[in-house]
């Protein structure tokens, strides 16, 4: 049995249609309609003990609303979901002492204490003892620089300090799970890397499993083997991101400057190879595509060198963004 | 014993709670005479009006102005108690449901019930150790007051008047996870609360009809009947038997409030993020 297990997983919320003005506000009063919003519809999927799941889509995807099933907070309108043996909303309790959760967008701690107040207070709740987290401390101050930040009242950090004590709360604990969404909002470059790197450390180290839900995908591409994209409550993709991109963007683009102005059905001739797409980017520059499968970049480069007089030119790999957005347009693969 | 042990230790940790909102409380200054002000003015008019009804050694329902100017001053205290009841309760988690806190409560190995409980505990701490001892100094050394006939029952059974509003208090910041604008429910509550517990007049001189229906309900065990075990009133017996009461009606309240609250969990949706 996997580690997370999620079955025929639905959830609609049900929300009360207002109508609008007066007479509406007076019709309201008597008869009330309601409008159902399929967040998530019958998905499946299971997580291995270990593994770093991505976990990707559109904005109101039903992202938030998986995370939050997963963690006991919400309960699914059909379906069924475990995580380590335990049924996260009916044992959540039990549950939660096993689970670290981040929700970037809202704070873990407890708004009117200081945060390392916070945090004893979390360490005497999941009973972590004293060295470990004197321990853990140090480690959090070197990869979040959490350290300035200890004795300021949560509700007075910035959001990216908050986030940082938030990442920092929630693995106080050496939770065996963890669920991350969006948990870098906010943050810097420096200490985005930071993250990424300890991570992908306790993933390593401890064998942590961990569910990341995220928009900015290269988190994704550096800590996730597998991913899920989720589109309209659906999931449309399940696989290695990076695999698919191999497979998926073939499209390869070369950008040539010149020196002398650009004549594409000049270039065309000299070039001599089918199959090409010429697209002027301005008097001196052009960009070349080509499926990398039928033709080689090495011999349009060749060919390029031997035939024209190039000032520069650059190979363009395609982004995983790309990859995604394709995978988003076309719903499934 | 590991038992007990293991029990301690979650024990402190809910204590935690009770000291956060105790140190909270203590940081609002302007606030805390303000609010002390106010009170000690209700006491005051009281006390002149019970000194105007009861002049010239008259009594109604066996109470005397010495009776009333000692029951006026220990409701007076015990109305901080009860605002700080319904502030630090219902409205809390009315608020806390609101602004998404109660998410973050709930992904917590901690009993949100006994999280809530605990911090409202800690406010009543500081209303009975700063505003309460005030008044209550300021009222003996001016007007006097009668200490409590037998103290350690009457402790006990103030103690179980909280216990019991505590319960009653969670069950209406229960109803506001479901109704959308709750001032109205929040504020009528505390109204008739203060009304029905006997923080006003003492419960017996309401017409009889209205007594034996609030000898069904658990409102007069929240303040009257800890305050006739103060003055005296109550038997050995009757005070073992009202102490009982007011157990039984703590627990079922509260264990209602514990059943309800997963109830109300399950069909939780959560606003944003
Ligand atoms: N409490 C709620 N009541 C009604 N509808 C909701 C509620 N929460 C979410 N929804 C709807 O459910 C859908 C999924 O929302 P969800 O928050 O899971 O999206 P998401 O994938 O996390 O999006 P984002 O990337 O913007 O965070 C959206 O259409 C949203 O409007
Ligand atoms: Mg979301």
């Amino acid at each position: 049995m996997a580690l997370i297990e999620v079955q025929n997983l639905t959830k609609s919320y049900k929300t009360f249609k207002r109508k609008e003005g007066l007479k509406g506000a007076f019709i309201n009063l008597f008869r009330r309609e309601y409008e159902f919003v399929q967040a998530v519809d019958n998905i499946n999927f299971h997580v291995e003990q270990g593994e770093i799941l991505g976990y990707i889509g559109p904005n109101g995807a039903g992202k938030s609303t998986t995370i939050k099933i997963l963690t006991g907070i919400l309960t699914p309108t059909d379906g069924k979901v475990t995580v380590n043996g335990l049924v996260p909303y009916k044992q959540r309790q039990q549950h939660v002492k096993n689970i670290g959760v981040v929700f970037g967008q809202r704070t873990q701690l407890w708004w009117d204490i200081a945060v390392i107040e916070a945090f004893t207070l979390l360490r005497d709740i999941y009973e972590v003892s004293k060295t470990d987290f004197q321990e853990q401390l140090k480690k959090f101050d070197e990869v979040l620089g959490i350290g300035p930040l200890l004795h300021i009242p949560v509700r007075k950090l910035s959001l990216g300090q908050r986030v940082r004590c938030d990442i920092a709360a929630s693995l106080l604990h050496n939770p065996p799970v963890v669920f991350l969404d969006e948990p870098t909002i906010g943050l810097d470059v420096a200490v985005k890397s930071n993250i990424r790197e300890f991570i992908k450390e306790m993933n390593a180290s401890l064998g942590t499993t961990m569910i990341l839900t995220t928009h900015d995908l290269s988190d994704i591409e550096y800590l996730c083997q597998r991913s899920l994209i989720i589109d309209q409550g659906k999931i449309i993709f399940d696989g290695d991101l990076q695999k698919a991109k191999d497979e998926l963007a073939r499209e390869r683009k070369i950008q040539v400057d010149l020196y002398e102005r650009v004549d594409i059905d000049g270039i065309r001739e000299q070039l001599k190879i089918a199959k090409l797409e010429f697209t002027r980017r301005n008097d001196y520059s052009l960009t070349i595509s080509f499926d990398k499968d039928e033709i080689s970049a090495i011999d349009i480069i060749q060919k390029i060198l031997d035939h024209l007089h190039p000032r520069d030119i650059k190979i363009e790999e395609p982004t995983i963004e790309t990859v995604v957005k394709e995978i988003y347009q076309k719903k499934s693969f | 014993m590991a038992h007990f042990r293991k029990f301690w230790i979650r024990f402190r940790i809910y204590t935690r709670f009770s000291k956060i909102r105790f140190i909270d409380r203590l940081s609002y200054r302007a606030h805390f005479f303000l609010v002390l002000t106010e009170y000690l003015l209700i006491i005051i008019v009281n006390y002149f009006l019970w000194k105007a009804i009861l002049a010239d050694g008259r009594t109604i329902r066996g109470y005397t102005l010495e009776d009333m100017v000692t029951y006026v001053a220990i409701a007076g205290v015990f109305r901080f108690i009860i605002n700080e009841l319904s502030g630090g309760i219902s409205r809390e988690m009315s608020g806390q449901y609101h602004s998404g806190e109660l998410i973050m409560n709930l992904l917590k190995p901690v009993s949100y019930q006994l999280y809530i409980y605990f911090r409202a505990f800690g406010g009543i701490l500081f209303q009975l150790l700063f505003r309460g001892a005030t008044v209550l100094t300021i009222w003996a050394l001016w007007v006097g007051l009668t200490p409590p006939d037998s103290p350690v029952p009457f402790i006990m059974s103030l103690i179980f008047g909280v216990l019991i509003y505590a319960g009653i208090a969670f069950l209406v910041g229960l109803t506001t996870f479901h109704i959308e604008n709750n001032a109205g429910v929040l504020f009528a509550t505390t109204a008739s609360i203060e009304l029905l517990s006997g923080t006003l007049i003492p419960l017996v001189m309401f017409p009889s009809w209205m007594v034996s229906i609030l000898d069904y309900l658990p409102f007069k065990m929240i303040f009257y009947i800890p305050m006739q075990i103060y003055l005296g009133r109550l038997g050995v017996e009757e005070t073992v038997s009202a102490l009982t009461v007011q157990v039984i009606w703590a627990s079922t309240l509260s264990i209602a409030g514990f059943f309800l609250f997963k109830t109300s969990v399950r069909k939780l949706t959560i606003q944003g993020g």
